[in-house]
């Protein structure tokens, strides 16, 4: 039994969609209810049946970079160390042990951003998506303000498509994101790593 | 009360230390696990040692060859090596019995012998038992006598009143419960109001068997109560007032408490019981087949609020 866990609803979806896009249908992919509750989340997740019965060989967890994505990955990583887990040295790394574990900080923005930011990255080749950019640069101008945030560019984008009402957990299960694109390959790369759990531990 | 137990061959437990304790230990897991195996340790360890070979039908139907069930008590059947039931009273005083065929231990000296193959069992440190006695709550149908000349302890202590009241919050008809005798032998009667009163005999097991949980609470003789199965009988929506009565029943009387389960209402109405009280006094212990052994989990408040938000299967 594999687990990756994120931090919310949202990355829950996109997590999902990223993996079943590459045939990784065995992921049990749950979320912590934000980055605050990791520790607490790990110390009972740790007593779970499948943990007591050494069902798990291998738990992920997937987090957002926001503005600094080493204090990100070092929060991750201390919630695993005091749970009894190992942890791996760097982001989207595994470490070895009776269960692999990893950690992968989504940090799209040169180590910073969220999963909304990856996102966007993923539809930023996109013909349409310039238009996207317009907007928001023409508000900038007309109101003076220009600190967008990836969010906001995620609801407009998402508002020209066909559910023009979906956030981005729903526009994942709606298949609204393009898991082809590149911006998704560092999080296949891990998932993969995760779903090859055992092969890895054999080394 | 008993802060840790260790159980050391004896039914599927090759070397199992379960603790911290608390006032009410419920005790969950699959089929096979030791749930019912934990309370028979704490009978062994806790109960009248002339009474030891009924060890074997407390909780279990028995048949067959007596000595061949018995070898069934050891772990992997072999009697080469003895039984060891450990356990830790308030943190600090020890108590330990065995039960085997070795010689007498220094220190120890013998509780019951002849027992199975000519086991003898025996006990290390102060004789615990004799303060701390058990009391058994199995699935298996009361003696209704019994029940009715146990019930005049209530009576005589002046009890009667609270286990009424206790009951009251599960069948608000009921006025009071009286031991009368009609015929030859005695019989508890409950009375709901009718023009007649009913034998307690003739309403549902659950409530039967509460009264005889309530009844040996507030009575509070023994110190440690082993109910097997205590959701048998009765329905779900009654659990949250039964366990809010059990813990409040306990910590007034010093009771203490261990309970299996296979339900899950009945853990989440438990610890809900448990976060009204002062003090959050419930462990949820999972007992896990794990290779060779029994691997003793326990899942506290904290971990059950997480479980509970996250929606989890910690049986």
């Amino acid at each position: 039994m594999k687990f990756v866990f994120c931090e919310g609803k949202d990355d829950l979806a996109v997590i999902q969609g990223v993996a079943v896009s590459i045939g990784l249908n065995d992921l049990n992919i749950e979320f912590f209810s934000g980055k605050d509750n990791l520790t607490h989340f790990l110390k009972a997740a740790r007593l779970r049946p499948e943990f007591s019965r050494n069902q798990v060989s291998a738990v992920g967890i997937v987090r957002d970079a926001d503005e600094d994505g080493q204090a990100a990955f070092q929060s991750v990583r201390a919630a695993m160390l005091a749970n009894g887990f190992n942890a791996p040295e760097k982001s989207g790394g595994v470490a070895a042990g009776e269960i692999l574990t990893g950690v992968m900080i989504i940090g799209p923005n040169d180590g910073k951003g969220m999963i909304e930011d990856l996102c966007l990255k993923s539809v930023s080749n996109l013909p349409e998506f310039p238009c996207v950019e317009d907007y928001f640069r023409c508000v900038s101008q007309k109101r003076g303000r220009a600190d967008f945030s990836a969010k906001a560019k995620v609801r407009a984008w998402l508002a020209t498509q066909s559910d023009h009402d979906l956030r981005v957990g729903k526009a994942a299960e709606a298949g609204y994101w393009p898991w082809q694109s590149p911006a998704f390959e560092p999080l296949k790369v891990f998932l993969k790593k995760l779903a090859n759990a055992s092969e890895i531990k054999a080394v | 009360m008993l802060t840790q137990v260790q159980l050391k061959n004896f039914r599927g437990f090759k070397d199992t230390t379960i603790g911290p304790l608390k006032r009410v230990n419920l005790i969950v897991g699959q089929n096979n696990t030791g749930k019912t195996g934990l309370l028979e340790a704490l009978v062994l360890l806790l109960g009248d040692p002339v009474q030891v070979i009924n060890l074997l039908s407390l909780f279990r139907s028995t048949g067959g060859d007596m000595n061949e069930s018995w070898r069934w008590v050891h772990y992997n059947k072999s009697t080469s090596q003895p039984i060891e039931i450990k356990a830790q009273f308030d943190g600090a005083k020890k108590y330990c019995i065995e039960l085997g065929n070795s010689a007498v231990p220094q220190h120890g000296h013998i509780l019951a012998g002849s027992i199975g193959d000519g086991e003898r069992l025996y006990a290390i440190g102060p004789q615990i038992h004799e303060s701390v006695k058990a009391s058994i709550f199995s699935t298996h149908p009361t003696d209704p006598r019994q029940d009715a000349i146990d019930y005049n302890r209530v009576v005589l202590q002046r009890k009667k009143k609270k286990v009424e009241s206790l009951l009251q919050k599960i069948e608000p008809r009921l006025q009071a419960v009286e031991t009368l005798q009609t015929g030859n032998t005695p019989l508890l009667y409950a009375d709901m109001g009718l023009s007649e009163m009913l034998p307690v005999t003739q309403m549902g097991q659950g409530f039967s068997r509460l009264l005889d949980i309530y009844s040996e609470l507030v009575v509070a003789e023994a110190k440690v109560l082993l109910i097997d199965e205590i959701e048998n009988g009765l329905h779900h929506s009654v659990l949250p007032v039964i366990w809010s009565g059990l813990f409040n029943v306990a910590a007034e009387a010093d009771v203490q408490i261990f309970a299996t389960t296979h339900s899950w209402e009945c853990v989440l109405a438990a610890d809900e019981a448990a976060r009204k009280m002062p003090e959050y006094q419930l462990n949820l212990i999972r007992l896990d087949r794990v290779d060779d052994n029994i691997k003793a989990t326990i899942i506290d408040k904290e971990a059950m609020g997480t479980a509970k938000e996250h929606h989890w299967e910690m049986r």
